[in-house]
């Protein structure tokens, strides 16, 4: 590595874990903060963190990578297998890597990433992609639905996505709880949904992430 | 020089194609010619996608959503890959209505 890169490495396994700092600390420019331990990476990268490495083959690591990722690109390590990989961007990851790669590959893809370039197995490369089409594809399906809804409803529809109840909704659209009901009984129908939980999904997929509404 | 696929088109791989994966390169024979094709990892995630639903630029919007090109870059590079395949016989021939070999 010739640029100073500060990098975070968070793995269960301790021994791999050692390896790789000391691999990666005789990299020339390389800074390394070892830690299990999210709080700690999650202030260093406040600070000046380039990259974060994770190890997800702990099955805890998914929940720590959706925090992480929004903090620092994030580079991956888990089984060499499509669905754990697809797991692992829908959580945020930038790149993935096999779990078997050496060292050598390791540093080179958090290179990669600190420069904007996702890295992906070559034989996942194709899974992945497909992935992408079909999220795509809901996403546009879900917002050729959102525009069936009447202005009235669609002001519904973001209120109860941020986890508006019916009283607040009517408080803040200055309706009565019974027209709220009924406006969000529409918008139910009209997305075919069943639950908020549907709806806050359905939400997410359009690209709505609304903040939380009290 | 090969019928460059349109991008109205949805291209479809040919389905008699023999595929062989060894670590970065995957080795394809085409037995319609006879071929055996040496291709790297993205050709082959390209021609993966040739399942005849998807378009040109759905996959350049992925592979752009991936790699963090711009859409006219990664519709240009799939475009380019997509010519190459339909040059060596890796894609079925699409006909729409009023077009002819």
């Amino acid at each position: 590595m010739t640029e100073s890169i500060r990098i975070a490495v968070a793995s269960a396994d301790d021994a791999f874990s050692a390896a790789l700092c000391a691999y990666l600390k005789g990299s020339e420019g390389a800074h390394v903060v070892e830690s299990c331990d999210v709080e700690v990476i999650a202030a260093a990268a406040v600070e000046t963190l380039d990259a974060v490495f994770l190890d997800i083959r702990n099955p805890d690591a998914i929940v720590s990578l959706r925090r992480l990722s929004l903090i620092s690109p994030t580079l991956v390590l888990g089984p060499g297998e499509p669905d754990a990989m697809i797991a692992a961007f829908d959580a945020g990851a930038g790149s993935y890597i096999d779990a078997d790669a050496a060292f050598e590959e390791i540093a080179a893809a958090i290179r990669q990433l600190v420069q904007g370039h996702a890295v992906v197995p070559p034989p996942l490369l194709g899974a992945l992609l497909r992935h992408v089409i079909t999220r795509r594809r809901g996403e546009e399906a879900a917002r050729e639905q959102l525009e069936a809804l009447t202005k009235r409803e669609r002001e519904v529809f973001e209120l109860a996505s941020a986890g508006a109840n019916n009283a607040t909704i009517a408080d803040r659209l200055f309706i009565s709880p019974a027209t709220a009901r009924t406006h969000v009984q529409r918008v139910f129908q009209k997305l075919d949904l069943h639950s908020r939980a549907e709806l806050i999904a359905f939400a997410i997929r359009c690209g709505i992430y609304p903040e939380e509404t009290q | 020089m090969p019928e460059t696929p349109s991008s109205s088109n949805r291209p479809m791989r040919r389905g008699q194609a023999w595929v062989r994966r060894h670590g970065e390169e995957v080795a394809v024979f085409n037995p319609d010619t006879d071929q055996l094709i040496q291709m790297n990892r993205s050709a082959f995630a390209i021609w993966e996608l040739c399942d005849g639903e998807t378009s040109p630029e759905e996959m350049a919007a992925a592979v752009a959503d991936l790699t963090n090109v711009d859409w006219a870059r990664a519709h240009h590079d799939v475009e380019q890959a997509l010519r190459d395949l339909d040059g060596l016989g890796l894609l079925e021939r699409h006909h729409r209505p009023g077009t002819s070999d």
